[in-house]
């Protein structure tokens, strides 16, 4: 203990509740300790969000998670329609398309591509963190029902990283517009645009829930990453690799292919597999992707929250 | 009223068991002791009450009830089960500030725990350059926030100076004066003695005696003789009898324990035996503990064995040699300046108890 911290509380130091040890028995003064018991304290599922927020904020991973997150988003945003317009096409309408005129909106399509990474590694690490440091038991010694702070935690990350995206797609989106050519339309607040911008925050919102699922029921932060990347990136390519070898027009290859969770969210924001249905024979849609990004998502936070509960701490 | 109930208890870790068939009842108003060597199953047990590990057959209430039904836990148990269970990186007042959250706890509560236990100037201080000591005081602090009715502390005096040992054990009493029922484990004996009120003692996860600290004193603590003689080998050889243990400690110099100094000298009138030298010493609390434990010990370490290693003979022992009201000697009294401290009166070096414990205090998980 170095000198700059104090002693056990005695009579030698200054801020004594306790008679010297040495000398008798140290008795604790009793205002200090009087019994509040009659205060009518107890589990709140708000106080749990507010504890849940509190320790995400004072994570220092969060932050540069976040940071970064924010940063390409933004970044993304307010460079993709000035390079090229490269996704529009991807996302315009027919009528658009013959009208000359380009969304904004569409400028947003590669955020979660970027942020995706770091929403689930901050997801991840929202738990994985107390694992590692022990405080999982404090945190379920304090909650013994255990179900309620992982919910409010992955109402917390949840929300924290829909939030920070949407502010950094729209700040990137309105930064752009000032310089691009007239047929570009203004659309955030229009419901294509809107499906884009706060559908794509949703998908890193569930990007971020998918990663809390995942450390969950994984524990180990590194460990819990390697399989968010196996799935992510390695098994698409993979598929992608072996389908094109093998068998390059299958349908239920291309099922699959289309429906994983790297490739499905973007059915969530974007019209593309609508819009493809007459020039391509991609066998998904909306419906259908949005339902698998949701499995995905909840599949993990499902056995998250089955591992939580059924494990010992 | 029993405030904690264990049910036939059995927790297996894979094919281990950590903890066999316990069933304990946990009383408020005085401080249960809860002792044992390391692995005896005190943690686990610990653990489970709290819910944090769930017992693989038996039950346990809390107030009746299982602790995770409670809609109020940290006004209903208070545990520090390690003092790493806390996110480093974090300032101690943000830390207590998080448990507060849960359960809607004012600000005024944290200001009262910090400066109760004495951190109140460091409060602003990011965990990880706290020592030992002062983690062990945040995570009391964590452990007292809610005011809980029932305090488990696990270890708490491990790493501290003797002062501090001094604060846990008062704030302890304090807690239990109150009326709040106090569970404290600790592998040493000589941190119980003075604190406990009652004893419970664990070994390889079996319950060993749950008792009032005051019977287990008059039936552990006994009295020894011993004998400088040329003839100690049939001396020795003479008191060989199942309720006595015979202890050589040097080739002249035997102890004989549950035999009194008296008997030996008519003995040795009428057996013709040369006798240098003759006296009386007492047991102490700590050798008791050890040898009730002795057999149970999972972690030996290459340190010589202390004496008397077969508990049978001890238990048989204990029973038949009811001890005198004797003061109670503190093998560590120089570690603690605050316990009254009784030296044996013969002074051989020899009769310090070994410890078969390894030194590591901070494995005491299990």
């Amino acid at each position: 203990m170095s000198t700059s911290q104090p002693a056990w509380p005695s009579a030698n130091s200054g801020d004594s509740q306790l008679q010297s040890p040495q000398t008798a028995p140290p008795v604790f003064n009793q205002q200090t300790v009087a019994s509040p018991s009659l205060e009518p304290w107890k589990l709140s599922f708000a106080g749990l969000l507010r504890a849940e927020w509190l320790k995400l904020a004072s994570m220092a991973s969060t932050w540069v998670l976040v940071s970064v997150s924010f940063g390409l988003a933004l970044y993304t945003t307010a460079t993709s329609v000035r390079a090229g317009l490269f996704f529009i096409d991807i996302v315009n309408s027919e009528l658009n398309r013959d009208l000359g005129i380009n969304d904004l909106s569409s400028s947003m399509i590669g955020a979660p591509i970027y942020s995706g990474v770091l929403l689930t590694l901050l997801g991840i690490l929202s738990i994985t963190n107390e694992y590692s440091s022990g405080m999982i038991r404090t945190t379920l010694t304090v909650t013994p029902s255990r179900w309620p702070a992982l919910a409010a935690k992955a109402i917390v990350v949840a929300t924290f990283a829909f939030v920070t995206s949407a502010i950094a797609e729209l700040l990137g989106a309105i930064l752009s517009f000032p310089g691009l050519p007239d047929t570009v339309r203004f659309d955030l607040f229009l419901p294509s645009g809107l499906r884009v911008w706060l559908g794509s925050a949703f998908v890193l919102a569930l990007m971020a829930m998918l990663g809390l699922g995942l450390g969950t029921l994984i524990r180990s932060t590194a460990v819990a990453v390697v399989a968010y990347f196996g799935v992510m990136l390695v098994l698409p390519l993979l598929f992608l690799l072996g389908t094109v070898v093998v068998q390059p027009d299958n349908k239920i290859s291309n099922w699959i292919l289309l429906h994983l969770p790297a490739v499905a969210p973007i059915g969530i924001y974007t019209p593309v597999f609508d819009n493809a249905a007459p020039f391509l024979d991609w066998p998904a849609t909306t419906a259908s992707t949005t339902i698998a990004t949701l499995i995905w998502t909840l599949l993990p936070v499902g056995f998250g929250f089955w591992s939580l509960l059924k494990r010992d701490a | 009223m029993a405030v904690i109930q264990l049910l036939s208890v059995t927790k297996m870790y894979g094919s281990k068991v950590a903890v066999d068939d316990l069933s304990v009842s946990i009383s408020p108003g005085m401080i249960t002791g809860f002792l044992g060597p390391n692995g005896a199953g005190k943690s686990t047990t610990m653990r489970m009450i709290v819910g944090l590990d769930r017992p693989s057959s038996g039950n346990i209430t809390v107030n009746g009830q299982a602790f995770v039904r409670s809609i109020a836990p940290m006004r209903t148990i208070g545990a520090v089960l390690d003092t790493k269970a806390i996110q480093q990186n974090r300032k101690a007042r943000r830390h207590l500030e998080i448990l507060a959250a849960t359960h809607r706890i004012p600000a005024t509560r944290i200001d009262e725990v910090l400066s109760l236990t004495g951190l109140a100037k460091v409060a602003q201080q990011k965990i990880k350059t706290f020592s030992l000591g002062m983690n062990q005081r945040l995570a009391i602090a964590a452990a007292l926030l809610g005011d809980p009715s029932i305090l488990l502390f696990d270890e708490p005096m491990n790493g501290l100076d003797p002062e501090g040992v001094a604060w846990v054990r008062s704030l302890l009493r304090h807690q239990a004066s109150l009326g709040k029922t106090v569970l404290v484990s600790s592998h040493l004996m000589s941190e119980m003695q003075n604190t406990a009120d009652h004893l419970i003692v664990l070994a390889r996860g079996r319950l060993l005696a749950a008792t009032p600290m005051a019977d287990f004193i008059k039936a552990a603590s006994g009295v020894a003789s011993r004998v400088n003689s040329p003839d100690a080998a049939r001396i020795a050889a003479a008191f060989s009898e199942p309720n006595v243990q015979v202890l050589t400690l040097e080739p002249e110099l035997i102890e004989i324990r549950g035999v009194d100094v008296k008997q030996i000298a008519v003995r040795a009138r009428d057996e013709g035996w040369t006798i240098y030298g003759l006296n009386r010493v007492e047991v102490s609390l700590e050798d008791a503990y050890l040898q009730l434990t002795a057999g149970a010990v999972e972690f030996i370490s290459g340190e010589p064995t202390p004496p008397m290693q077969n508990p049978a003979t001890v238990r048989t022992w204990h029973a038949t040699t009811p001890a005198p009201a004797a003061p109670m000697p503190a093998p560590e009294s120089e570690n603690y300046p605050d316990m009254p401290s009784f030296e044996p009166p013969a002074q051989n070096p020899t009769h310090q108890p070994q410890s078969v414990f390894p030194p590591t205090t901070d494995q005491n998980r299990g």
